[in-house]
């Protein structure tokens, strides 16, 4: 392997900095361009000005979700190769179908139970 | 088409009733699941039950499997299974813990805001995962087990999530046990490298299999990847097993648990890890130029896991660390056991006969603990709360007395056997420092174990006056607990049937 | 030059090192987890190495087993930290000291 061949992704990691210079340069220019101020900084220029911290937590039910997500997320990991291999196998005649729907029901039972603890409800 | 062909052979040869114990856990533990759906409001009572009754079927019908048909042998699923007496002896074992695990968080859950469910369904999944990992050989199947029983025991250990103590303990566990992943994974990935260098001679395709690797071993035992490798992943299992210088998460995981996750930690997770040990030890890295670091290097660690989990039990007021410190003891045993089965054949029995009497006997004192100890964390888990345990209750008494007895290998209870053959074992296998070593340590551990029995059965605490209430243990809940004991006393006798069982 | 098996061991073995340290100096918990992380990428990273260059499949397909596993572990991993940064509102390591004798 020459290191000619990685050629393609310097061009890749040089396009995206230019193309996040240009946008940025170009709104300079061309943008409105508006008088700075300590009001005009401030998060609402009329009203009462903002208290508490600026860090609002997301939610707890947020993790929850994202979690789950990732589990879920994963298996798709086991159906690529799967969906690879299928008409390969299919033609030998190697049951590969009775398998991967085993896989899956466990996945949905899981989802079911899921859904029945309510954990992906989102407002309770 | 060769590959094909391969996979063909596989989906051809049906080797599923080969496992047939395993799969029944599994779906007995999706099962649970289930029935909370259906009966919510039963759910509490009905799946304990189905979980005890559903392992307690699946081990007898093992047991009996075997009167019937024998013992198979050789290996199965393309290699990644290896069936022998070793794994379906230690099947049994995992079996009989898991079963006993569920009476204890049966116990322990009792009356507590927490859902019970799950725990019934995790232990399930985790002693499925155990069984297979006994009989792995190949090192996919090894990780893949592992970690399942290790995520199992990170949402068991911190299952409390109202107490921070849970947590805490989880959190602990959690990253002591993920580091150790990452020494074990990187090993294999060293031991996979080398096995399969195109320029060696003898390299293999398949480095990740047990057998495979050990015919690559034999030439090249001495190559510098692969001595890594061997290293990381030894180093890797020994956080799991808790011995030496693996050893400082114990106490703080074992007093943060909820009782019948230390129980449960203490001795299956512990064994999981000797099954490795045994397979990995004596099966795989047995070639010559291997067994002369692994053997020097693994009696060191376990002489002073002997010491120092001896030492340091001495002075402990906490019960539950207790247990934990005196197992890292009990783990420095099993250690030179292994030791002594790279010489001599027969010292594997030793090995797996010792862990069926640190079963038993730890049983036995998880037990009673579990009766003992509070609702609020860290209630009645000192020593000093078991004051005149026997006047308050006879039946918790005895069976912790005899439990006690039998860790600290008192004859004719079980312990005692198990370290006597262990004794033979390192007798024959010409390990004397470590047999020096191993009998000193008996003796100091005698200190601890009949300190506690002196203030359970005498009850000279320096706090007397404090007024101890009587614990009722209802009937149903006294059987268990008996059963225990009973084997204790029973298997210091008689060894026959647990003999047969393991094949000795 | 040509990227070979050396330069893929160099760098597994310099993201192993990196983990490691990490998990034994850094001192908040989630730092602490990505190290953990950090040491199974290594080790991901010798796998497919070594099985590109050995020509030899199953570090490949391992490597499918072990995302799935450190998902697994992540999940449970952060479910554990929030609950606890719920308790203590915090996640340094040395403010977690209820377990003492």
């Amino acid at each position: 392997m020459e290191l000619v061949e990685y050629f393609p992704i310097l061009v890749q990691i040089l396009l995206a900095f230019v193309l996040a210079v240009v946008i940025l340069t170009v709104s300079q220019i061309f943008g409105q361009k508006i008088r700075r101020s300590l009001t005009k900084d401030s998060a609402y220029e009329c009203g009462i000005p903002s208290e508490g911290k600026s860090h609002t937590r997301f939610s707890v039910k947020f993790y929850v979700t994202a979690m789950l997500f990732i589990l879920f997320d994963i298996e798709v990991v086991f159906l690529y190769p799967w969906a690879l291999a299928f008409r390969d196998f299919l033609a030998a005649g190697i049951p590969i179908l009775l398998p991967v729907l085993f896989f899956i029901g466990v996945i949905v039972l899981g989802l079911f139970y899921e859904m029945k603890k309510g954990a992906l409800e989102w407002e309770k | 088409m060769d590959d094909l062909q391969y996979f063909k052979d596989a989906a051809a040869s049906n080797e599923w009733s080969l496992i047939w114990p395993e799969i029944s856990v599994g779906l007995l533990a999706l099962s649970l699941l289930v029935v909370e759906m259906l009966v919510p409001k039963m759910k509490n009572r009905l799946v304990p039950m189905i979980a005890m009754i559903g392992l307690s079927v699946i081990t007898v019908t093992l047991v009996l499997s075997w009167v019937g048909m024998g013992v198979s042998y050789g290996e199965s699923f393309a290699g990644l299974l290896f069936q022998s007496g070793f794994g379906e002896s230690m099947r049994l074992f995992f079996l009989l813990g898991g079963l006993f695990i569920c009476f204890l968080g049966y116990v322990t859950l009792q009356g507590r805001a927490i859902p019970r469910v799950e725990f019934f369904h995790i232990v399930l999944v985790v002693t499925a995962a155990l069984m297979l990992l006994a009989q792995s050989n190949h090192f996919v199947m090894i990780f893949i087990t592992l970690e399942t029983v290790t995520i199992g025991f990170y949402i068991l250990v911190s299952y409390f999530r109202n107490q921070p103590i849970s947590l805490e303990a989880g959190l602990k566990y959690l990253i002591l046990g993920g580091l150790s992943t990452g020494l074990l994974l990187f090993g294999i990935a060293l031991l996979y490298g080398a096995a399969g260098n195109p320029q060696l001679a003898g390299a293999t395709a398949e480095g990740l299999n047990l057998q495979a690797l050990r015919a690559f071993l034999l030439n090249h035992g001495d190559h510098t990847l692969a001595v890594a490798g061997m290293l990381l992943v030894l180093f890797g299992i020994a956080f799991k097993v808790a011995v030496f210088p693996f050893q400082i998460w114990v106490p703080d995981v074992y007093q943060g648990a909820p009782t019948a996750v230390t129980a449960f930690l203490g001795v299956c997770s512990k064994a999981a890890g000797f099954a490795l040990m045994i397979i990995l030890v004596t099966r795989t890295f047995n070639v010559e130029t291997m067994t002369s670091i692994t053997v020097p290097l693994l009696s060191l660690m376990a002489i002073f896991s002997l010491l120092y989990g001896n030492l340091t039990a001495l002075t402990q007021q906490n019960t539950k660390r207790l247990m934990g410190l005196s197992g890292i003891s009990h783990a420095g045993f099993l250690l030179a056991g292994v030791v002594a089965a790279v010489h001599v054949d027969w010292a594997v029995w030793a090995v797996v006969f010792y862990l069926f009497s640190y079963m038993f006997s730890s049983f036995a004192v998880f037990g009673v603990m579990a009766f003992v100890e509070g609702k609020n964390p860290g209630e009645g888990e000192e020593l000093i709360d078991y004051t005149g345990l026997y006047q308050r209750s006879p039946f918790l008494g005895t069976v912790l007395g005899i439990g006690l007895g039998s860790l600290a290998g008192i004859p004719p209870l079980v312990g005692f056997i198990g370290k006597a053959l262990v004794f033979i074992a390192l007798f024959q296998a010409g390990l004397y420092v470590l047999l020096l070593v191993g009998a000193l340590s008996v003796a100091i551990s005698i200190f601890y174990y009949f300190g506690w029995m002196r203030t359970a059965f005498f009850g000279d605490g320096p706090d007397t006056e404090k007024d101890y209430p009587a614990i009722e243990v209802p009937l149903p809940k006294r059987v268990p607990l008996a059963i225990i004991a009973g084997i204790t006393v029973f298997l210091g006798f008689i060894q026959v049937p647990l003999a047969a069982v393991l094949g000795l | 030059m040509t990227v070979g098996l050396n330069e893929f061991l160099a760098i597994s073995g310099l993201l192993f090192a990196i983990g490691f340290t990490g998990v034994l100096l850094r001192r908040n918990t989630l730092v602490i987890y990505m190290c953990l992380e950090i040491m199974l990428s290594a080790a991901i990273l010798a796998l497919v190495g070594f099985s590109r260059f050995n020509n030899t499949m199953d570090g490949n397909i391992f490597v499918f087993f072990i995302i799935t596993v450190a998902a697994a572990e992540v999940a449970v991993g952060l479910a554990i930290i929030v609950a606890l940064f719920r308790h203590r509102q915090t996640i340094q390591v040395e403010d977690l000291n209820t377990l003492k004798n």
